[in-house]
């Protein structure tokens, strides 16, 4: 019964936490301020069944994602290393059923062409947000005590591991979720200690799929194309407006045109929430309080507003490294790493596609977007990241993933 | 450096971490960067963009200016009416296959998603028919309303179809070579194929409803109102009306363009003359000169642009796909003023302030033409009645056969001397509007009878002797002859070459008539060939040219209508006057060219300006046909007094005389050619020889005997008339019958009918 009270003096140590915990409810704060620039929802949108504005929802979620922070950060990090294979292969089930097909529609319904969601009736969830946090602990609980991936043959085995849900959510198909687990295992395999030569290699090798599969659409024919059409047309879309040419910026290119218009028109201070909502309303930014809030927190508070959301996302993801280098528990650690590369990763592709530098592909902003599944997922994260910042290292305790100098560890 | 790391983070772990946050670091500050870049130097540019979303503009449509007569009657204007328009996917017939897409999606939505293209296309299969059948019943429907066979509909939708592609095809074309500018690579037209407006617009293709039609119309469009707004499956069975509506379309109205006339012949050659008036229908009343309208084309596109390259703003007077522009005529010489500019709506989304540049309509022309005269003139020229068809006394023996009773080519024109304004320009044969619709092969093709030509400007011919005048003034005012001086007429210019040279006369009676010693007046008057051969000779060919060149032979055409419709007729170029013969021209050449024959041409409206220019005693003023604006541009030629003098009264005794060429027709027991009363008429004939006439008929570049055509003259008169109490002639009127044989036989009795026609619209 004790148990209680001494977790909370726990918690109340984990410094770098809390930083996290700060910078998650800044940002998310952020988000529903922007959100308040914006329309009420339609009846019908997601969410929105009966009416009431973005930020209104967004503020419950807020709530009810603290909440369940609140509980994940509870249970001892060993529960959690425990729970952690038994919660991969469920999770990984319903990823599976979602995709089999004959699934009731009024149970996953096909949003955007996607065999995302699960409808709960009063909520939908989105389980491949869960999919990810679960893949995280998973890797960190494979990689914990291994070093197998120090030669080639064992770094692959992670790999063919990740296409298990990659594949699941491919054929939902969520290409933006897919994409991230890349990132989020190669900074695993790089903290846990994987050689930089081996790791190289394979980004290499990424960049080359990445750049000819860009060749291919430039180059080959309609029918002979790898990407399916919307996508060589957004990364068609992107290049041509980079280039200042206008012929997409009313269908494919509508999107991105919009939001890097509005992100500029914004400029270093922001055009007040009147105007910006003026602006917002009448050039019709798709996806405004979604994957696009950067341009309506650009536009309402200008370079200063995503300047300060940027460093907040610094503040979190250099919280979270700073967790992961006070932890001496190796699941934990490489735990924390993964939370980070994931934010990382969702952070820079959301930006990257709303500022016009990559192709538009539906990857919300973390925290910041409108989103129950998200932004749960969002703080489950932070709450294990000061779950683990909290425990106190074990007694007697091997250095983790330090395979150069390990004599000059105990020296 | 990494032993230093080494020994400064003993920790793998902590040296890969510092590794990922530099990494972090670096991905915030390439965002950071980017934002700086977008919110620092792109913002002007993206504000300014991000705000035209709040501005909407609308172009408004301008109308078209008038075309009114001299005396104020309408000629072409601009008229509402109701057309029936449909959506482009209809006419395209694309319509079904996107409803029955649509639909499929609609009720497999819960599977649509899993399904493959071919299963999807099978289920769109399934919906097609339905909405085909909704567009055949349509097709239906529009043709009993407007009384048109289904196959005329159809022709009409493929016009659409193929206007707008042609559209489509020019602006994707434009816009793929601007994008080749900028691209390094070839361009794909698939990169640039983005539907235009057009291909989401509606077209008509019923115009012009009667108001039973309209009322049809409406009716059947509010049943399908009323359907749509019940439920069930009715909504579907008349879907295809959405894509319908009733829409206000411009007509150009050319109110003039059929007249009826009564053509009074008491004054005709006798064989032609008849007591009772014949009241004829007149088609096509000057269609050459008012002219039509037809869809800009890249030409006007590439001259004014709706949108000049690089502005910012339109040209509202630059012309957009779609639009009409004149065809050829007044509407086409004064597009300019007709046209007018559109005006501009804008609407500011935010605040729903408007602002509105209302259109400005174009201008009204008027033309110098007197309708009524023109349609007179033209009714007189019919063949049927005679005046234009081969008769006994235009010719001499021998081609009489070949030219009796067949209808004859030509063309009158009519000048205001004071003004140089045309008041009639007819040319038989010519187009009529039923000509354009239905045998626009004959019209655009035939080279023979040239319907879309004007000859009364838009042909020139070898001037004969109506060229003489001209001459004579000239000599006169370079005082190489004068009054009271004569040259002497032996029948032969050279008596050391008498094959060539010689008088017309010289050739009745066996050679042995002459003119013997003649004054200028008399000269003009007998029209004696060697006097203006002399006058040729005393010139010289560099004078020669030069005064043909002032009088306008070679150059002079009329405002108001395009050049490229007139005839600017041919001289020697007079840069090369005195290069060797070889090269240039030479004395034989102005011995020939002072009787209107070798290397002079001009047509009958510059022959007529000629003439206006000596009556004038001088003063050039360009010809126009149109009124107000700015005064033509005038040039004093400063000619010698006595030699107007001499010229006019040489036309004079030229009628008046009985030896004057267009005094009496000798055929018809002397009946005079002239029998107009109580106005001064002072008239010079011209029998012309064109030579052998080659027409090209199949086009192969080749002479064949059968496209040697015609042998025979063109019959010329032109005529000064002057009211009493005039100073000087008021109206000058030119004649020209191709191949009519003798001037004074075939073309003086229509001047002098002309004259009559003159009389009747209250000129003389």
């Amino acid at each position: 019964m004790s148990g209680v009270p001494r977790r909370v003096r726990e918690l109340w140590q984990s410094r770098g936490g809390w930083w996290a915990l700060l910078a998650a409810v800044g940002l998310a704060l952020i988000g529903i301020a922007a959100m308040g620039t914006l329309e009420p929802t339609q009846a019908g949108a997601p969410g929105g069944a009966r009416g009431g504005s973005y930020a209104q929802y967004q503020a419950t979620w807020l709530a009810i994602a603290l909440g369940v922070m609140a509980l994940v950060m509870l249970p001892g990090a060993r529960q959690i290393g425990l729970a952690t294979w038994p919660l991969t292969i469920l999770i990984t089930l319903v990823l599976a059923v979602m995709v089999v097909p004959g699934m009731p529609r009024s149970v996953v319904p096909v949003i955007n062409g996607t065999r995302a969601w699960i409808d709960l009736k009063y909520l939908r969830l989105q389980p491949s947000e869960l999919a990810k946090i679960a893949y995280v602990l998973a890797l960190a609980r494979y990689l914990r005590h291994s070093d197998s991936y120090r030669t080639l043959r064992g770094l692959m085995l992670p790999f063919v591991i990740m296409f298990l849900p990659v594949g699941l959510i491919l054929l939902e198909p969520d290409l933006g979720t897919a994409i991230l687990f890349f990132p989020v295992l190669l900074a695993m395999l790089a903290a846990a200690g994987a050689k930089l030569r081996h790791l190289a290699a394979i980004v290499g090798l990424a960049v080359a799929v990445v750049a000819l599969n860009i060749a291919a659409v430039y180059l080959l024919p309609e029918r002979m194309q790898l990407l399916k059409p919307h996508q060589t047309a957004r990364i068609k879309a992107t290049i041509s407006r980079a280039r200042g040419e206008t012929q997409y910026l009313k269908d494919v290119g509508f999107q991105q045109d919009k939001s890097v218009t509005l992100t500029a028109a914004g400029g270093i201070l922001g055009l007040g929430k009147q105007r910006a909502a003026t602006l917002i309303h009448f050039n019709h930014l798709p996806e405004d309080h979604n994957d696009m809030i950067l341009a309506v927190i650009a536009a309402r508070w200008g370079l200063a507003g995503s300047w300060l959301t940027l460093g907040l996302y610094g503040v979190l993801i250099g919280a979270m490294l700073l967790v992961a280098a006070r932890q001496k528990d190796p699941f934990g650690r490489l735990a924390c790493v993964g939370f980070a590369a994931l934010i990382f990763s969702q952070t820079v592709i959301n930006m990257g596609m709303a500022t016009g530098m990559l192709p538009v592909i539906g990857i919300t902003l973390p925290f910041v977007s409108y989103g129950g599944s998200s932004l749960v997922a969002g703080f489950i994260m932070v709450g294990l990241v000061l779950n683990f910042a909290s425990q106190r290292p074990a007694i007697i305790s091997r250095p983790s993933f330090e395979f150069d100098n390990l004599e000059r560890m105990f020296q | 450096m990494r032993k230093a790391l080494r020994r400064i983070l003993p920790s793998q772990f902590e040296r890969r971490l510092l590794l990922l946050a530099m990494a972090v670091l670096g991905g915030l500050a390439v965002l950071g960067g980017r934002l700086l870049v977008l919110g620092g130097w792109q913002r002007e540019q993206a504000l300014a963009s991000a705000e035209a979303a709040l501005v909407q503009v609308e172009y408004l449509p301008t109308m078209r200016g008038r075309i009114l007569d001299r005396h104020g009657r309408v000629l072409a204007e601009n008229s509402g009416c109701f057309d029936v328009a449909v959506r482009y996917s209809v006419i395209a017939n694309t319509w079904p296959y996107e409803q029955a897409r649509r639909q499929a999606m609609r009720e497999n939505a819960g599977v649509w998603g899993e399904l493959d293209y071919t299963a999807r296309e099978a289920l769109i299969e399934k919906y097609v028919p339905a909405y085909q059948q909704q567009v055949d019943q349509l097709w239906q429907i529009l043709a009993s309303v407007g009384e048109i066979d289904l196959a005329e509909l159809e022709r009409r939708r493929q016009t659409q179809i193929s206007r707008v592609s042609q559209m489509a095809n020019y602006v994707w074309e434009v816009r793929r070579r601007q994008r080749l500018l900028q691209a390094e690579g070839p361009v794909d037209l698939a990169d640039v194929a983005n539907p235009l407006a057009e291909h989401k617009a509606l077209h008509p293709l019923l115009t012009r409803l009667t108001a039973e039609q309209r009322v049809v119309v409406e009716r059947l469009l509010a049943e399908a109102a009323g359907a749509a707004r019940a439920t069930g499956s009715e909504v579907r069975q008349l879907s295809v009306w959405k894509e319908v509506a009733l829409q206000r379309g411009v007509d150009r109205q050319y109110p003039c363009r059929t007249m009826r006339v009564m053509v009074d012949r008491s004054t005709w050659p006798t064989p032609l003359r008849s007591e009772a008036p014949v009241e004829r229908e007149v088609r096509g009343v000057a269609l050459q000169i008012i002219g039509a309208l037809r869809d800009v084309q890249q030409e006007e596109m590439a001259r004014r642009p709706f949108w000049p390259a690089g502005a910012k703003e339109p040209d509202l007077h630059g012309y957009r796909p779609g639009d009409l522009c004149g065809q050829w005529g007044l509407e086409r010489g004064m597009e300019e003023e007709l046209r007018g500019w559109r005006g501009k709506a804008t609407y500011r989304l935010d605040t729903g302030q408007q602002e509105i540049q209302a259109a400005q309509p174009g201008k009204d022309v008027r033309s110098s033409i007197d309708v009524h005269l023109q349609a007179r003139v033209q009714a007189m020229l019919d063949p049927e009645l005679g005046l234009m068809r081969g008769q006994a006394w235009h010719f001499k023996g021998a081609e009489q056969g070949r030219w009796y009773g067949r209808p004859l080519r030509g063309a009158v024109v009519v000048l205001e001397v004071a003004t140089g304004q045309v008041l009639a320009a007819v040319s038989q044969p010519a187009m009529t509007q039923e000509d354009l619709e239905q045998r626009p092969k004959w019209v655009w093709g035939d080279k023979v009878d040239w319907p879309y030509i004007n000859r009364a400007y838009g042909r020139a011919y070898p001037p004969g002797s109506t060229i003489k005048p001209l001459v004579l003034a000239a000599a006169v005012t370079e005082d190489e002859f004068g009054p009271g001086q004569t040259v002497n007429c032996q029948g032969v210019f050279d008596p050391k070459h008498p094959n060539i040279w010689r008088c017309w006369i010289y050739k009745a009676s066996n050679f042995t008539q002459t003119h013997g010693p003649l004054t200028g007046p008399e000269g003009i008057a007998q029209s004696c060939n060697v006097f203006f051969h002399t006058m040729g000779r005393r010139l010289g060919p560099k004078r020669l040219v030069t005064w043909y060149d002032r009088f306008g032979v070679g150059r002079l055409t009329a405002l108001g209508l395009s050049e490229l419709e007139q005839a600017n007729g041919s001289l020697p170029d007079l840069r090369r006057a005195d290069e060797p013969r070889a090269a240039g021209f030479s004395y034989s050449d102005a011995v020939f060219m002072a009787i209107g024959q070798g290397r002079v041409n001009w047509s009958p409206l510059q022959a007529a300006s000629a003439y206006a220019t000596i009556a004038r005693g001088g003063l050039l003023i360009q010809p126009t046909f149109v009124v107000g604006g700015e005064s033509a541009p005038s040039v004093d030629l400063h000619l010698d007094p006595r030699g107007v003098e001499m010229v006019l009264e040489g036309l004079r005794k030229s009628v008046e005389d009985r030896t004057g060429t267009t005094n009496h027709l000798t055929h018809l027991g002397n009946e005079p050619i002239f029998n107009i009363t109580g106005v001064k008429v002072m008239a010079k004939s011209g029998t012309a020889d064109p030579g052998r006439v080659w027409l090209d008929l199949d086009g192969d570049g080749q002479r064949s005997r059968q496209e040697i055509a015609y042998y025979g003259d063109h019959s010329w008169t032109v005529a000064l008339v002057q009211r009493p109490g005039s100073k000087r002639p008021d109206y000058a009127v030119a004649v020209l019958v191709e191949f009519g044989g003798s001037g004074g036989g075939c073309a003086a009795p229509i001047a002098n009918q002309v004259l009559h026609a003159l009389r009747a619209e209250g000129y003389l």
